[in-house]
């Protein structure tokens, strides 16, 4: 098993508090930002404007598609942009959610999907840290949105680097901007997603230690 | 004492069986998206002799025709 760092530890306990929320409330996050919807639309993004959250600095919006899904058990995803200065809204990863309202998978986009700004892989953990605080105001899907992006930290560090790789490798023959702005070139990493899966294995060992003690909950 | 009883309070909240029950209640059924509504497509006069409209059905889930110019999942 992986060793839990407390980050990630802080976060998971977070993201679990925030679960037994929706859960008393039997939602989840896709229903609770669809609100009073009557029909769910395809390709139409809820909010329109966006779901802003963290002093702003993030948003994402929820969508699904007419005929076709990123992952075969996809009802549709999210997409999280980050603020990277000047009000330039990056792409930093897409959230494929199945007809139960849970997480699939984390998948990275090529540029000419979301357009925008490029993401460096560099500036995402500077981007949450600066995050981490201003979020606790935020409706429920916004924290939920925010707490999962720290929870699953590491692993969207990771998809960033893979990101580039392929990059890298689809732009041996060609320039970068062909390869960023190749129609057939749809997603450039995906990362399966389980979340009692993780919280099982992040906090049951918890049990059993003192640290647990001093999580706050 | 104390210290333990909290322990086992705690312990209790987060356990496996929580963690379960937690995730079981927000499987909740998503509702069916329905297709754009037809009333809500755009109507385009082309002028003679003007160019034809590129196609942009918004999905960015599958590759799009040649023709296509728009970032399907842009803000």
């Amino acid at each position: 098993m992986d060793k839990t760092t407390d980050h990630e530890t802080y976060w998971t306990l977070r993201l679990f508090v925030i679960l037994q929320e929706m859960a008393a409330q039997r939602t989840n996050a896709v229903l609770e930002l669809l609100g009073n919807v009557g029909h769910l639309e395809a390709e139409h993004s809820y909010p329109e404007t966006s779901l802003f959250f963290a002093a702003n600095r993030w948003r994402a919006f929820y969508h699904c598609h007419e005929s076709t899904s990123l992952h075969p058990d996809e009802h549709g995803h999210f997409h999280i942009f980050t603020d990277t200065g000047n009000r330039q809204w990056a792409h930093v990863a897409g959230l494929s959610i199945d007809n139960m309202g849970q997480p699939l998978q984390w998948f990275m986009v090529n540029r000419w999907v979301t357009d925008g700004p490029w993401l460096e892989q560099d500036k995402f953990p500077v981007q949450l840290n600066d995050a981490a605080h201003d979020y606790k105001e935020d409706s429920l899907v916004g924290r939920w949105l925010l707490v999962l992006l720290q929870v699953y930290r590491e692993t969207l560090s990771g998809l960033l680097v893979k990101r580039d790789e392929q990059l890298q490798l689809f732009s041996k023959e060609r320039s970068r901007v062909e390869t960023l702005d190749d129609r057939d070139i749809y997603t450039l990493a995906t990362h399966p997603t389980d979340l009692q899966s993780m919280l099982e294995n992040r906090l049951a060992p918890l049990l059993n230690e003192e640290k647990l003690l001093c999580t706050g909950i | 004492m104390k210290r333990k009883q909290s322990r086992i309070i705690v312990g209790t909240a987060i356990g496996a069986a929580a963690i379960a029950v937690a995730i079981d209640h927000t499987r909740q059924r998503l509702p069916e998206p329905e297709k754009q509504l037809a009333s809500q497509q755009a109507v385009i006069i082309i002028d003679e002799g003007e160019e034809l409209p590129v196609e942009n059905n918004g999905d960015c889930g599958k590759p799009p025709s040649p023709g296509r110019k728009k970032a399907p999942c842009s803000l």
